[in-house]
């Protein structure tokens, strides 16, 4: 006789309850559940079309207030590119801006809640100041001042009292000269600092993307204003020069010889500290804290520094004194012979080095910029092969969590 | 290089104590099972005493539950193996390219294989305790390996001059082992030596390792003349970039066949993975992925119908 289905129901019950318990706890305790990652924390982007003849060369990245991206870069070399994206990466809108507005200047400022940016005009080599229009969905940029008495505008910085230095070359007089403008963009001194020969091929050089290289030409001011230095030609050689903030006047020199030796980054640390990278033809040197006599006359072969052999020769670096999970943190940005970003992170405090960050592999990867993102992220942005031929803008997009880990 | 053996072992550890814990619960519901049918019918071995309609004690064999390996036990253990195929079910996908221009002869999206060109294949043994004549749970440790594909192609191209364009097809071929503990309770639908049987449940896998080959041809028109390129087939480690567990429910069927001692079984099984298998942490931090193949894998669940035959001996 067969045992009836009730009772052989009433049989498997406790047994099914069990292994019910056992299978759902058994997954609880193994922790199957899923990590969940906002796609706005990290993220790799390449910003690619089909055209065939087309080249990017991003300079500057920023976020705006509602948490997107606007990414300043050339296009073909000479015109200015604007790229907005969403907080993912995913790109929302462009614009190549054409003539006049050609060769956009180092990075956006934010300025009244509004980013700007200079570039220079094709034709008379002026420079003009522009302004991001964030509300046009055609990114295109509205013109708020022009500065005729500029010409061959080479880098801009915002300084601490909310102006901005523009340095720029003159034919004329054959001359380096320096621009400070107020908060409103009105000009408040021009200096001249002599170059004694004509340089004139080597600034045309920048600004086409010809030659060899393009020599770092900078800006910038000590933490409390007093002292403002450009990295430029003088007295026949690329030089940084110091000058006094309230009239340009020339304080001191860190020479270098020709254009084989010079300063290729620097950023104020405290006192006569700075961090600073340097070139010696082909060799690149890294002192996260040196010391400069910003009033002698030194040569800056001689300021010593750690030579970072995987550094490609006339990289381009920026350095950046930068407030990381509470830690005074220099962040140098360069790349590298294996043609990857990379990203040296330094204690302030005693210019020991922390960490390193690479990106790219396979195909090539050239730096470009970077700065943090509202919520402690980082967002560094580069130029890459596409293929190993179409250069496209790379977007690498770093959680708090990633950015944290480095100063670990 | 230590850190990924200690990962390892603790993985194995965690593994093994995984499977020592489900037949823990296996024995005890057994014990449970056992000792219910002890007071309800008395049990001996070959069979149980049930009473029929005039409340006489009647034994009835396990001889004709041939599932539990022919004979009158309640335990059988066995092995079992064969293909599979897998079909990647992609829930949110990504891409490292954003395109500034909509794209006309590259595919933005990944375009996925279809599970017959996905073939892995497993291993399977089973541990099975019989209920009633023909009610049984199994726990089958298996070690399964699946793959699974796709395409991702771009071009550039020259518009003022046809004659320049590239093309490039990447295919994308992920290989998954997983060691995975089923556990299925199972019907057999007929008393007989030829018996077609039904089962299901649910499963849990662990991830052992992860493989990706990536196979790049392509086309370049931009000399004036075409060249058909093969470009070299890469092999990367995706450990990271996968989830260590997967989850899920699984059905299937199959005919089991009484030789002896011996059932041996024809099955097919059907799983339904539950969870993402990506890691979501890490879609971005390989560097030889993105920069060198554009790639980063899809939100993802796993379908799988794995084909089996093996045999279980009754003990």
């Amino acid at each position: 006789m067969k045992i009836s289905f009730k009772r052989r129901s009433q049989q498997l019950l406790l047994p099914s309850l069990i292994w019910t318990v056992a299978i759902f706890s058994g997954l609880g305790i193994t922790g199957c559940s899923d990590s969940e990652v906002a796609p706005t924390d990290n993220f790799v982007k390449i910003y690619n079309n089909e055209l065939f003849d087309i080249s990017y060369n991003p300079l500057d990245v920023k976020q705006t207030a509602d948490g997107t991206y606007i990414i300043l870069s050339t296009a073909n070399e000479t015109d200015t590119y604007l790229l907005r994206v969403n907080e993912s990466g995913e790109f929302i809108s462009d614009t190549i801006i054409s003539t006049p507005y050609t060769n956009p200047l180092s990075e956006l400022f934010l300025v009244n809640d509004e980013y700007h940016f200079f570039s220079m005009d094709n034709v008379t080599l002026s420079t003009y100041l522009l302004k991001v229009n964030l509300s046009d969905s055609n990114q295109v940029p509205e013109l708020v001042q022009s500065f005729p008495g500029i010409i061959y505008p080479l880098h801009a910085s915002q300084v601490p009292d909310g102006g901005f230095l523009i340095q720029s070359y003159n034919r004329d007089a054959r001359s380096t000269s320096l621009t400070k403008l107020d908060a409103g963009f009105n000009q408040s001194w021009q200096s001249e600092y002599e170059v004694l020969e004509d340089v004139e091929a080597s600034i045309i050089a920048k600004f086409a993307g010809t030659g060899e290289r393009t020599l770092p030409y900078f800006t910038g001011a000590s933490e409390d204003g007093s002292i403002y230095f450009l990295n430029g030609f003088y007295n026949f050689s690329f030089s940084l020069l110091f000058v006094n903030a309230s009239n340009g006047d020339l304080l001191g020199t860190l020479n270098g010889l020709r254009e084989e030796t010079g300063v290729s980054a620097a950023v104020h640390l405290t006192g006569d500290q700075y961090a600073l990278s340097r070139f010696s033809f082909e060799e690149n040197f890294i002192l996260p804290t040196g010391t400069i006599n910003i009033r002698g006359n030194e040569f800056s072969g001689e300021i010593g520094g750690n030579e970072f052999p995987e550094m490609l020769p006339h990289a381009r670096v920026i350095v950046k004194k930068l407030m990381i999970n509470g830690i005074d943190a220099i962040v140098y940005g360069t790349e590298t012979k294996s043609k990857q970003i990379a990203l040296y992170i330094y204690d302030a405090t005693d210019g020991s080095l922390i960490n390193a960050k690479y990106f790219g592999n396979t195909n090539p990867y050239e730096f470009g910029n970077f700065s943090l993102t509202d919520e402690g992220g980082m967002a560094v942005i580069g130029r890459t092969f596409v293929a190993g031929r179409f250069p496209r803008v790379a977007f690498f997009k770093m959680s708090q969590e990633e950015v944290n880990s480095l100063v670990q | 290089m230590s850190t990924s053996t200690d990962r390892k072992k603790k993985l194995f550890i965690h593994f093994i104590k995984i499977i020592f814990t489900y037949l823990f619960l296996m024995l005890l519901v057994a014990d449970v099972h056992g000792q219910e049918m002890n007071k309800r019918t008395g049990l001996i071995k070959g069979g149980i005493y049930s009473k029929d309609r005039n409340n006489k004690r009647k034994f009835e064999s396990f001889a004709g539950d041939a599932s539990s390996g022919g004979g009158s036990t309640r335990w059988g253990f066995g092995i079992k193996g064969g293909m599979n195929l897998t079909q990647a079910k992609p829930d949110d996908q990504f891409s490292v390219f954003s395109y500034t221009i909509e794209p006309e002869h590259t595919l933005a999206e990944k375009e996925y294989y279809k599970s017959s060109e996905n073939t892995g294949f497993q291993v399977t043994f089973i541990a099975k305790y019989t209920l009633f004549n023909n009610l049984s749970v199994s726990l089958q440790p298996t070690f399964a390996s699946y793959k699974y594909g796709y395409e991702s192609n771009y071009a550039w191209m020259d518009f003022e001059n046809n004659n320049n364009s590239l093309f490039l097809f990447f295919r994308h071929e992920q290989t998954l082992n997983y060691l995975e503990a089923p556990l299925l309770l199972r019907y057999d639908i007929l008393d007989a030596p030829i018996r077609p049987f039904v089962h299901g449940g649910a499963f849990y896998g662990r991830l052992l390792n992860a493989l990706k080959e990536v196979d790049v041809t392509g086309q370049d028109n931009a000399s004036g003349a075409t060249e058909e390129f093969n470009g070299a087939t890469s092999t990367l480690g995706m450990d990271d970039q996968y989830v260590k567990s997967q989850y899920g429910i699984i059905a299937g069927g199959g005919i089991s066949i009484s030789l002896g001692p011996a059932n041996f079984e024809l099955g097919v099984d059907y799983k339904v993975g539950l969870n993402n298998i990506v890691d979501e942490n890490n879609r971005f931090t390989d560097n030889t992925l993105i920069s060198g193949s554009y790639d980063i894998l899809d939100n993802m669940t796993l379908r799988n119908l794995s084909f089996s035959m093996g045999v279980i001996f009754g003990i």
